[in-house]
């Protein structure tokens, strides 16, 4: 294609600022786009490339939309401030090089807030280095209760959990999943709050759901945390959960001769027994290839859609009466309270964890006798 | 599918926010799907009264209006569940990002959409409003046809990334009566309750005071092609979100 304005199209691409988002709408394998990408590097993009890329070209529906007698839209608006900052640059490189260059009058912009990383503990309550030394020191964990359902919500000293429900359109379920506990009443969000934890302390914090979160009595506002304290009671929707201190004999198992393992299925509620003795393996049975699981999901159909067939083995151990939790290579992962097991490792279970299999929740409990 | 000439469009302006409305005749036509997501089923037959839907989204632009007419609250939030990053409007000067005037306002809750519509004395479509709109008599799978095509729709198969101005992909992603962006760019709010089907208006599913979740129709940027869609629901329980907006109705014996 020859230089100048020789050529029948309106616009030049290889001027154009946008090109390469002409490019990237256009119909092109991802292969052919990188060519065309080094054709303009190189110069040696041809009328018929342009053709091609014109056809959808964003600037020409603008100026379109223009003429039409509409608002400026993006893009022109765009395409101007381009070409006024070109227009600046070529002014300051005629001045003195030792003047500063020229810069675009500064804009009174809103505050941004920096881009959240969804593991992101924020800490707004501003705990000092001394609090969090000697919470995590005293080793104390805490738990969420359900009164309604009697079932533990183990919350991570380090780390976030997110509670919600299931939903079987979109998504995969939060890691605390409270769809059973709300059956009925429809008043979980998926997202409904996040309590995250730094050394033990624990800060929950509102998720935009509908129904909204009262602690004791007092609504917490959009986008607030607070920060938990023993003996909170909070109310999700219509599901009242209270926040306290995991007690002493869950760290001493072995001490209690009739334990009863248990392994609930967080959305439906099925409780599974689980028996000392052998190691048990979570998954999905595949007659097809003839495998059987010891705990087998595949009755629970979509929800346990992502559960591998062998997705973890829970080894129990005699001598402390706990239960080891590994995951085996499954395509989803294991994430335990929120937090993704990295090959090889091993989690002690404790009464009130939720295990995560490629989005089915177990929760893991004990019954003393 | 053809599309009518932009001439011939049965459309108006309606005059209390100077926004095109096209008019969709009334009829009874197959809502929901036997094949599709589990909340879509079954399909059932439902029977709409002729109504005048918004050409597009409520955009930017528009919206400003009526936040400069009433006082009411901007669409800005920092919270970390939803990256408003670039959605936020501006507190001082109380607009709308820059650059982004023809693009949908999101951010807005339910309530938010409400209170445009009363402003505007208009009301937010009936879920199956919307799905006539979208699908017509015919019950398309799309507003263009029954084949997803690529250039059609903003979902994410076209890349944007984000919300884009209403109309880029019109009028090749229009329905038959001109109705632009139905599927993609934003969710939509209905004024219905997210109920299981079959579709009945007269179950409590339109009573405006309830607290309960409304059903979203139209899938967004966020979106591909498994459920950007013309027959895709979604239950807002949420308040707010980056991919969410909103187009209103009006029924067809009022102006």
């Amino acid at each position: 294609m020859a230089e100048g304005d020789a050529h029948p199209y309106k616009y030049s691409c290889r001027k154009c600022p946008i090109r390469n988002r002409c490019i990237d709408y256009s119909d092109n394998a991802p292969t052919i786009k990188a060519q065309i990408r080094n054709a303009f590097v190189n110069k040696t993009d041809t009328i018929d490339l342009w053709a091609n890329l014109q056809a959808h070209c964003l600037l020409i529906k603008a100026d379109e939309e223009a003429r039409k007698g509409t608002t400026e839209s993006l893009l022109s608006k765009r395409l101007r401030r381009a070409r006024k900052a070109q227009e600046e640059a070529l002014a300051g490189a005629k001045k003195p090089p030792d003047a500063a260059p020229p810069r675009a009058p500064k804009k009174p912009t809103f505050i941004v807030p920096p881009p959240t990383r969804p593991d992101d503990i924020r800490d707004p309550h501003q705990l000092t280095r001394r609090e969090v030394i000697s919470a995590r020191s005293s080793g104390r964990r805490y738990w969420v209760t359900v009164p309604t359902s009697g079932r533990h919500i183990a919350l991570p000293v380090d780390g976030a959990v997110v509670l919600g429900r299931y939903d079987p359109t979109f998504g995969i379920p939060p890691d605390v999943d409270l769809t059973f506990e709300d059956s009925g009443h429809e008043s979980i969000s998926r997202r409904h709050a996040r309590i995250s934890g730094t050394g033990g302390i624990h800060i929950i914090e509102e998720m935009g759901s509908r129904a909204g979160i009262i602690i004791n009595g007092q609504k917490l506002s959009l986008g607030t945390t607070r920060r938990l304290y023993e003996g909170d009671t909070l109310i999700l929707g219509r599901v009242t959960l209270r926040y306290g201190i995991m007690p002493g004999w869950v760290q001493r198992l072995s001490q209690y001769p009739n334990l009863q393992h248990r392994l609930m299925v967080a959305s439906t509620g099925d409780v599974r027994l689980l028996e000392p003795g052998a190691a048990q393996v979570i998954g999905r049975s595949d007659r097809f290839v003839n495998f059987t699981a010891d705990i087998d999901l595949s009755a629970l159909g979509a929800i346990a859609e992502k559960v591998s067939r062998r997705h973890a083995m829970l080894s129990y151990q005699p001598a402390s009466s706990q239960w080891l939790i590994e995951d085996m290579g499954s395509g989803f992962g294991t994430k335990i309270n929120g937090e993704l097991m990295m090959p090889g490792q091993v989690h002690t279970l404790v009464p009130g964890d939720h295990i995560w299999l490629g989005g089915c929740v177990l929760v893991y409990d004990v019954e003393v006798h | 599918m053809a599309n009518k000439d932009p001439n011939d469009l049965e459309t108006i302006i309606w005059p209390d926010d100077k926004k095109e409305m096209v008019f969709v005749a009334g009829g009874t036509f197959t809502m929901g799907s036997d094949v599709d997501a589990e909340n879509a089923k079954p399909a059932h037959t439902v029977s709409v009264a002729s109504f005048y839907i918004d050409r597009w989204h409520v955009t930017n632009a528009e919206y400003k209006k009526f936040i400069d007419a009433t006082g009411h609250p901007i669409p800005n939030y920092d919270v970390p569940w939803c990256n408003t990053h670039g959605y936020n409007w501006d507190v001082d000067t109380r607009t709308f990002p820059e650059g982004k005037a023809e693009h949908p306002v999101v951010l807005v809750t339910w309530e938010d959409a409400l209170a445009y519509a009363a402003w505007a004395q208009k009301r937010l479509p009936t879920e199956a409003e919307w799905a006539l709109a979208a699908r017509g008599l015919s019950a398309r799978r799309y507003p263009w046809g029954d084949e997803f095509l690529l250039n059609h729709c903003n979902s994410a198969e076209a890349g944007w990334g984000g919300t884009c101005p209403v109309g880029t992909f019109s009028p090749q992603g229009d329905t038959p009566e001109g109705v632009v962006d139905m599927v993609g760019n934003v969710w939509e709010w209905t004024s219905s309750l997210y109920r299981p089907y079959p579709y009945r208006p007269d179950d409590g599913r339109e009573n405006p005071a309830s607290g309960k979740w409304r059903v979203l129709r139209g899938a967004s940027w966020v979106n591909d092609a498994t459920i950007a869609h013309a027959i895709a629901r979604l239950d807002g329980d949420f308040l707010f979100y980056n991919n969410v907006g909103f187009r209103c109705a009006v029924d067809a014996g009022e102006k």
